[in-house]
């Protein structure tokens, strides 16, 4: 017996035990990696954090928290499913909402001060915010830097590392030293094209229709692919209303009513933003006078959403996106009509199957129409229409407490119709110039995050793609992370490789409704890109964050485009090359309850290799920035004031001055002098403009007015007056003796401009 | 409605006050310094033959952007025009031919349209021993068969005598009012793949009742069309160097400029404006 006693000891201390611990070890690191965390930050009506408020939890039982200093909560919860969070706070009104959760996911939450409680409910699932990934909220971008009165997305996103500032006519983002064409852009899904209200002082999104954005530069997710830069998500407002609530703004651009309608209470929910500029107004009344110099534009747009929440068959949700541009000019010499429209339908379908299984449905369909009519001294017409349809279905399997996986598969159909005819260029008889490319486009893909340890994250994945034109090309597209963290310190490794099957010809140099898609074809093979990434981010106090980013990307296949008349005979001619696209990228934010300073400073290098533009010699291609810095501060001097201040400075962009003139006569002509100065460009992208830079004040005052919110929005846009150079040109001029000589001359667009907008909020 | 009126005029005044400044800024323009990127020397050669007229080239070079802005003709070159059989050697005069609207440092008094073959060919030998030579085919003659102006488009119908035609034409507009000229329009156009001679064009929309329409129209090589649309496109890039900027499309070897032989023909058209 006694034999027996110790032989069981023995057994359960040399077997039983480690065996025990094992499990136990396994188990609860498991169980810490199975559950889900559920964070929140409450702010009020001014972004300003509420601290010491009382939070309760609710996901199968009931947790009680209470907000930090800085209006932050956490919680693990066990499983995914649906979630009850409460919030109470003596100054506010109670704040309660339920909604899905799949992932570990963070909630910003706006207090309301006033009787009226609006659910304000922002969700970002686990998406960290540093240099590869910024993640930008509703709430966030309600109070950052105002352009002009204006909340401006692409704006504030090129406030961050790695991304140029655009010039005001250019809408669109560099990033990381590639063309605007590189970066995706989808709206809640589904790929969205030649978005571009004219000048970029025109916000190209309504922000009060927007919940999140995000901008992926590095560490791509395998859902969303086909663009060699960067990825920017764009997610409508999908907040459940209990009740009906909107607002309206009257700015110097444009006019905006947004509606929220509560159509079965904390079930459905319907969102209608609508848009409108005022341009068009002004140069009629303008042209009106007899000076019929202004050319007349203006844009409508129409945002719409429904949502709708259910128990068992998880969340539905529906968008709508639509935009309509017009343009009219009208002198002696020349009239212009323009009209450019985006349609966008996207339809999603998000439900758990079981506790560990998640089942997601997309479809949408986007579609770009232009058409320009010139007449009188130039009979030209262009029409340009681009439609994709898309449908994807995504699997997500938790397959044990540290191995999630993502398994899925999308299809897209898109069309390019091109079609010019030019009365001038043609006889009586010519029928107009056609261009179609159909294309198809089907992917399977497959992405795989594990967990082997607390502070070690692992992420890899990988995108079958077929594409077809007029011949087909199939890849296999891999993507691979590693998060590690070490003593406070985030370390991130990544390689992704992208391709990207349309191509977008840019003609005119800037961001133009003109430019086309292209898909590609046996002669314009998709462009690659391989990403290798480095950073590290530190959160060196509960305020302060700072991040370091390296990237090279090695691209070939690039096209470029040789010869820019292309309208009137559509013919492209292209050359394939390659090139690289480095730099290093330094970020810091500094946040309190009443001040949040952000910088950084970007580092570059671009750099492109054609055999038929320079001889073949190496080139900065026109969004090599190779140095850029910001700094931006926003300060909320008690409830109702909130300033901002935001300075920028980067390298010019680089452009193509000629080597040379020469003065041409054409033979036998009957004009009264017959002396031209034609430039010859022997080399491109040969000069780079001077720096860039600018500073923008904005501040805002809310206040309560008979029973709504209101907010008053001033400031001064290009506060010390310079003027950043758009381009340089020469113009003949006598000097000493009466001889002629060339001046240069830098053209400016943008002054100092002091605007002011109101919103009501009721 | 109170509202109403007390807050439009001032948000009225604000747009026309920040419209008024955007204007503005669309006009802001001022001198810079820049360091132009490197130069590069060129000879830049313009030689354009026609029946009836004697043999006139201009050979100059190029200007650099800080240079002064002359025609820097080139002296004491060797030029000569060669056919099938016969070289004809260019005699180094400078001077303006006022009938033909230019101005050219190189001649010879011997008719062109005598030549045998369906080519030409140019060799200019500089005092620095550069070598420059150019091509151009000789084009048929064309006619102009009739001209009309209908609701503001001329419709041109021409034929074309002896071989074939090139696909390109050059159409010129003078409109006079009263002896003076007050529209001058040269278009090039790619006929190429209709080989249509009936071509309609727009003309100016100021012409009145009485006025006239001088139309010449050039059967032009297609040498001569990618280098006139080449240096239009060069031309608008420079007034927006965001533009791709083009490459002059010459046919001159060793050069920049342009060697060709068009024909030619007239009409005058005395304007009677339909509604």
């Amino acid at each position: 017996m006694e034999y027996f006693q110790i032989h069981l000891r023995n057994f359960f201390f040399k077997r039983i035990t480690p065996l025990v611990i094992y499990l136990f070890l396994v188990h609860s690191t498991g169980s810490c990696f199975s559950q889900i965390l559920v964070s929140g930050i409450l702010c009020d009506s001014t972004a300003a954090r509420v601290e010491y408020a009382n939070v309760q939890v609710t996901a199968g039982k009931s947790y009680f928290l209470t907000s930090d200093s800085l209006g932050r909560f956490f919680q693990s919860i066990a499983a995914p499913g649906s979630v009850r969070i409460q919030v109470s706070q003596i100054n506010f009104s109670p704040w309660d909402s339920t909604f899905m959760v799949n992932n570990d996911t963070t909630v910003v939450i706006t207090l309301r001060s006033s009787l009226k409680n609006i659910k304000e409910i922002i969700i970002s699932a686990g998406k960290r915010n540093d240099n590869n990934t910024i993640l930008i909220s509703n709430n966030d971008f309600s109070f950052k830097s105002k352009s002009l009165g204006e909340t401006d997305l692409l704006g504030i996103l090129q406030q961050k590392t790695g991304i140029a500032h655009s010039s005001e006519v250019s809408p669109g983002l560099n990033v990381r030293g590639m063309q605007q064409g590189n970066t995706g852009i989808f709206f809640g899904g589904t790929e969205l094209f030649g978005i571009n209200h004219i000048l970029s002082i025109y916000p190209q999104f309504n922000s009060d229709a927007i919940g999140n954005v995000h901008l992926l530069k590095a560490d791509f997710d395998p859902c969303y692919s086909g663009y060699l830069s960067s990825v920017m998500l764009i997610e409508p407002d999908h907040k459940l209303y209990s009740e009906f609530a909107g607002g309206a703004e009257l700015g110097i651009l444009n006019a905006k009513l947004t509606l929220n309608v509560p159509v079965v209470r904390d079930k459905i929910s319907a969102k209608i933003s609508l848009r409108r500029s005022y341009f068009d107004l002004i140069a009629d009344a303008y042209n009106n006078r007899g000076k019929n110099v202004l050319p007349k534009y203006g844009f409508s747009e129409i945002n719409t959403s429904l949502v709708w929440h259910t128990v068992k068959k998880g969340i539905f949700s529906l968008d709508f996106f639509n935009t309509a541009d017009k343009i009219k000019f009208d002198d002696n010499d020349l009239s212009l009509f323009s009209r450019w429209k985006n349609y966008l339908v996207s339809g999603k379908w998000n439900v758990p199957l079981s506790a560990r299984t998640n089942f997601e449905l997309l479809a949408g369909y986007t579609r770009f129409n232009l058409n320009v009519i010139f007449t009188k001294l130039f009979d030209h017409a262009i029409q340009n229409d681009i439609s994709q349809g898309n449908v994807s279905a995504k699997v997500t399997y938790r397959v044990t407490n540290t191995l999630k996986c993502d398994l899925g598969t999308d299809f897209k159909l898109s069309r390019l119709n091109l079609e010019a005819s030019s009365a001038d260029f043609g006889t009586v008889d010519s029928s107009p110039v056609t261009w179609k490319v159909p294309a198809e486009n089907t992917a399977l893909f497959e992405n795989i995050q594990w967990f082997p340890a607390r502070k070690l994250k692992f992420k890899a994945g990988s995108r079958l793609e077929i594409f077809h034109s007029d011949t087909t090309y199939m890849d296999l597209i891999p993507f691979i992370s590693a998060n590690y963290d070490l003593y406070g310190y985030t370390l991130n490794l990544s390689y992704s490789k992208q391709i990207q099957y349309k191509h977008l010809f840019i003609p005119t140099g800037i961001n133009l409704p003109l430019n086309i898609w292209c898909p590609s074809q046996s002669d314009v093979p998709p462009e690659k890109a391989s990403h290798y990434n480095i950073s590290v981010s530190k959160t060196i106090s509960d305020n302060f964050n700072l991040s370091v980013s390296a990237y090279y990307i090695d691209l070939k296949d690039l096209t470029e485009f040789l010869e820019g008349n292309y309208f009137t005979s559509l013919r492209f001619t292209t050359d394939l090359g390659h090139g690289y696209s480095k730099g290093l990228e330094t970020g810091f934010t500094w946040k309190t309850r009443n001040i949040e300073i952000e910088g950084g400073v970007t580092i570059s290098k671009s750099k492109r290799k054609f055999p038929l533009i320079n001889n073949g010699v190496w080139f900065s291609p026109p969004f090599d920035i190779r140095h850029k810095a910001d700094f931006n501060v926003l300060y909320r001097c008690g409830n109702k004031w909130v300033f901002t201040l935001s300075q920028f400075i980067q390298d010019g962009f680089v452009m193509t001055l000629p080597t040379s003139i020469f003065i041409h006569q054409t033979g036998d002509i009957a004009a009264n002098s017959n002396y031209e100065i034609v430039p010859v460009y022997t080399t491109r992208y040969n000069f780079r403009m001077p720096l860039s830079h600018r500073m923008d004040l904005s501040a805002s005052y809310s206040f309560n007015w008979s029973g709504s919110e209101a907010v008053i929005v001033f400031g001064i846009y290009n506060l010390y007056n310079y003027q950043n150079p758009y381009f340089i040109y020469f113009t003949p001029q006598v000097q000493d003796n009466s001889r002629i000589f060339l001046q240069s001359r830098k053209k400016s667009l943008l002054p100092m401009i002091p605007f002011v907008s109101f919103k009501l909020t009721f | 409605m109170n509202f109403k009126f007390k807050i439009l005029p001032i948000s009225i005044y604000v747009i026309f006050f920040i419209s008024g400044l955007l204007a503005s800024g669309c006009n802001m323009s001022d001198e810079i310094d820049i360091d132009v990127p490197d130069q590069v020397a060129d000879i830049i050669v313009e030689g354009y033959l026609t029946p009836g007229n004697p043999i006139e080239i201009a050979i100059t070079k190029n200007n650099f952007m800080d240079n002064e802005l002359i025609l820097q003709s080139i002296w004491n070159s060797k030029v000569f025009v060669t056919d099938k059989k016969d070289t004809l050697v260019l005699l180094n005069i400078f001077y303006s031919d006022r009938k033909r609207n230019i101005l050219v440092n190189y001649r010879t008094d011997s008719l062109t349209g005598v030549f045998r073959g369906n080519v030409l060919y140019l060799s200019v030998v500089t005092t620095g021993n550069d070598t420059i030579t150019g091509i151009t085919q000789v084009v048929s003659p064309i006619r102009i068969e009739n001209a009309t102006i209908e609701n503001d488009y001329l419709y041109l119908t021409q034929s074309i005598t002896g071989d074939e035609f090139t696909g390109y034409l050059r159409i010129d507009m003078s409109a006079y009012r009263a002896d003076s000229v007050f529209f001058v329009s040269s278009r090039n156009l790619d006929l190429s793949k209709s080989k249509s001679l009936k071509v309609k064009l727009p003309v100016s929309t100021e012409i009145q009742e009485s006025d006239s329409l001088l139309v010449r129209t050039f059967h032009i090589t297609k040498e001569y069309y990618d280098y006139s649309v080449s240096l239009n496109d060069a031309s608008n890039a420079y007034f927006d160097p965001f533009l791709t900027p083009e490459e002059i499309k010459s046919n001159i070897f060793n050069g920049t400029g342009i060697f060709t032989y068009y024909t030619k023909d007239e009409k005058m058209i005395h304007f009677s404006k339909t509604e």
